[in-house]
């Protein structure tokens, strides 16, 4: 499927959703919402006709390809990350989140474990002492 | 003149002074660093800035903003990888210069045109804002939700390389900007049940997500490749008294020129200084040696693109329409310290604003020693790698984004905003236009509803003033002038994307 077609599809379920959540409101809430929600349609409608009406063409052969292994593995350790953070805590979720995609990233234990010990630090020093940011506890700090 | 005054004594407070010093660092590190923008380097600061005095906390933005411009010149000089968009036309002449063993005297041109682009548009900031903000006294509800409108439409039109699209992207903003709480009839709308949306999307997140973890998403996708090292510098960084005379004159012009470009919403730093690049050679009795590493080369770009970030903030400061996407992440700063753009700045804040423009001075002043005495050690960021960029970023996004209110619902918005930021980057839809129509849609909303409210429901109470009708007139134009001029240019609107 054509990149712009993927576009226009999640963004006419956007407009769905909202649309669907609008009927809900009460009459004089439902105005505003209905136009800039229309309008998202509407201009995305136009956008997938001059598309798909448009000769077709090739879709444009992206310079590089995705690292999709690399890409997800960031993304799902960035989730773990944050839905550990306020269990375990910030200080030790974030030198063990940096530490495992650094190692996995560079592959070079030793420089990971100095990066991660640095910036941790200095992340602790930053925010906890000179802006005194109550950074997120759980069981460890 | 009394608050002109003021401002540069307050400027010089030490204080103020180290905060200048260490965001223009700062800015020019990240500047450097090709994978890192200024809008990020913005982002990821204003939590840091949340608990300062108003004035220190704008000036620290301001100095990143300037900073990063500028140091975007040292890797399109070094490595011709651009640092930022803005310094691509820098390269042109810069890399060349390199190539000739002159990059000593390149990164001096470079940082000199920066700082006379810096203070040209300093001038226009403090000459021109106070008599446009008195012009927002004239302005009623039906003129500001013209005024968002037109914001709104100039960013889609000018700056988007596909207009539908630019568009597209401000009417998702809209859609998102009504997450919250009804603004007159306090009903809660789209929160999904969640409380903490009932306030509307936290700001800063939103931004985090959309200019920081996104770009921690596009740095991921690519294979990580080792990077090519930055060339030594060799020669001397002086420029001799003849040399300076061939650029200062230049800068001069650009900058001005770079100061307009800037006060335009949606033009931005890459046109300002593609705009410079070609001034420098129409202006030149060299044209032949353009390309093939001249000063010239160097300061018309380097000189406009930084007169962009004085010029940029008039808008911004004055009706509250940032002309992109820094300027606007500047603007959330600016409203999370209790400021509001307009007439309020130059006279009830006056003290804040002045000194905010006195810092802009000495930031620029911080920039020109930082980039003479420190170039050859900024040159060095530009060979981290970007694998370790990607934890760090990301988790200097959650900290960010969890500091301003202390609450963790806050980074799962920014995880969801990257996650946005990073597909809103690949269907190439304008991350600039979502963001300013997360900021003008309350505006715009609150503006036509009390409108609606005042004349009874009636619409025609839109079209009374002469000064909505001139919002309209440009709105109306800037979507409709790009179609013309493809129309007659026998292309399809469609085309215009890369």
């Amino acid at each position: 499927m054509k990149k712009d077609n993927k576009l226009g599809i999640a963004l006419l379920i956007l407009s769905a959703v909202f649309f669907g959540m609008i009927f809900r409101l009460p009459d004089k809430a439902r105005l505003y919402p209905l136009i800039v929600t229309s309008i998202l349609a509407v201009l995305t409608i136009i956008h997938l006709l001059i598309v798909n009406l448009k000769k077709s063409e090739e879709d444009e052969k992206t310079g590089e390809k995705i690292e999709m292994k690399q890409l997800l593995t960031v993304i799902i350790g960035s989730f773990i990350y944050i839905f550990l953070i306020d269990k375990v805590g910030y200080v030790t979720t974030t030198f063990l989140y940096v530490l495992g995609l650094l190692i996995f990233l560079i592959k070079d234990i030793k420089k990971s474990v100095f990066i991660s010990l640095a910036f941790i630090i200095f992340i602790y020093i930053l925010f906890k002492m000179g802006l005194k940011v109550p950074l997120p506890k759980g069981f460890l700090i | 003149m009394e608050f002109v005054l003021y401002g540069f004594i307050n400027a010089v407070q030490p204080i103020n002074l180290l905060a200048s010093l260490l965001s223009v660092a700062m800015g020019i590190m990240v500047g450097a660093l090709p994978g890192l923008s200024a809008a990020m380097g913005v982002a990821l600061l204003i939590p840091v800035t949340f608990g300062m005095p108003s004035e220190t906390a704008l000036i620290s933005l301001a100095g990143v903003y300037c900073g990063a411009i500028y140091g975007g010149s040292i890797s399109a000089i070094l490595l011709k990888t651009p640092g930022t968009s803005s310094a691509a036309a820098t390269a042109l002449d810069g890399y060349p210069m390199t190539l000739k063993g002159e990059a000593g005297k390149a990164l001096t041109t470079a940082v000199v045109a920066s700082f006379i682009g810096g203070l040209i548009s300093s001038v226009f900031l403090y000459t021109l804002s106070p008599p446009l903000a008195s012009l927002a006294l004239k302005f009623g509800p039906a003129e500001y939700f013209w005024l968002s409108i037109f914001g709104l439409t100039i960013i889609a039109g000018v700056s988007s390389k596909s207009m539908l699209k630019g568009l597209i992207s401000g009417a998702l903003g809209l859609v998102l900007s009504t997450i919250g709480m009804d603004p007159m009839l306090g009903v809660p709308r789209f929160t999904f049940g969640n409380n903490n949306l009932l306030q509307g999307l936290p700001f800063t997140a939103t931004l985090i997500g959309l200019f920081s973890m996104s770009q921690v998403l596009l740095l991921a996708e690519k294979k990580i490749k080792e990077k090519v090292k930055a060339k030594e510098i060799k020669d001397k960084m002086a420029l001799s008294k003849d040399e300076l005379k061939r650029i200062i004159p230049l800068s001069a012009w650009s900058a001005t020129i770079g100061t307009v470009v800037g006060i335009l919403p949606g033009a931005g730093g890459t046109i300002a200084s593609f705009i410079g690049y070609n001034e420098a050679r129409r202006l030149s009795k060299q044209k032949e040696l353009f390309g093939t590493g001249i000063i010239e080369g160097v300061a018309g770009p380097e000189s406009a693109n930084n007169a962009v970030t004085g010029g940029s903030l008039i808008p911004t400061l004055t009706l509250g329409i940032p002309g992109n996407s820094v300027t606007a992440i500047l603007l959330g700063g600016l409203i999370i310290q209790g400021l509001k753009p307009g007439p309020d700045l130059f006279t009830v804040h006056g003290k804040v604003t002045y000194t905010f423009f006195a810092g802009f001075v000495v930031v620029n002043t911080m920039m020109l020693i930082l980039g003479i005495f420190g170039a050859k050690y900024f040159a060095k960021v530009s060979n981290i790698s970007d694998d370790i960029l990607i934890p760090l970023i990301f988790s200097l996004s959650v900290i960010g984004s969890y500091s301003i209110t202390n609450n963790i619902n806050d980074v799962w918005v920014m995880f969801a905003f990257g996650i946005i930021g990073y597909f809103v980057a690949k269907f190439k839809l304008n991350s600039a236009a979502v963001v300013l129509a997360l900021i003008l849609g309350p505006i715009g909303e609150t503006g036509l509803r009390r409108t609606l409210i005042m004349n009874h429901g009636n619409p025609a109470a839109l079209f009374q003033s002469p000064i909505s009708w001139v919002l309209i007139t440009i709105s109306a134009a800037s979507i409709l002038m790009p179609l013309i001029l493809t129309v007659l240019g026998g292309k399809k609107i469609v085309e215009k994307e890369e």
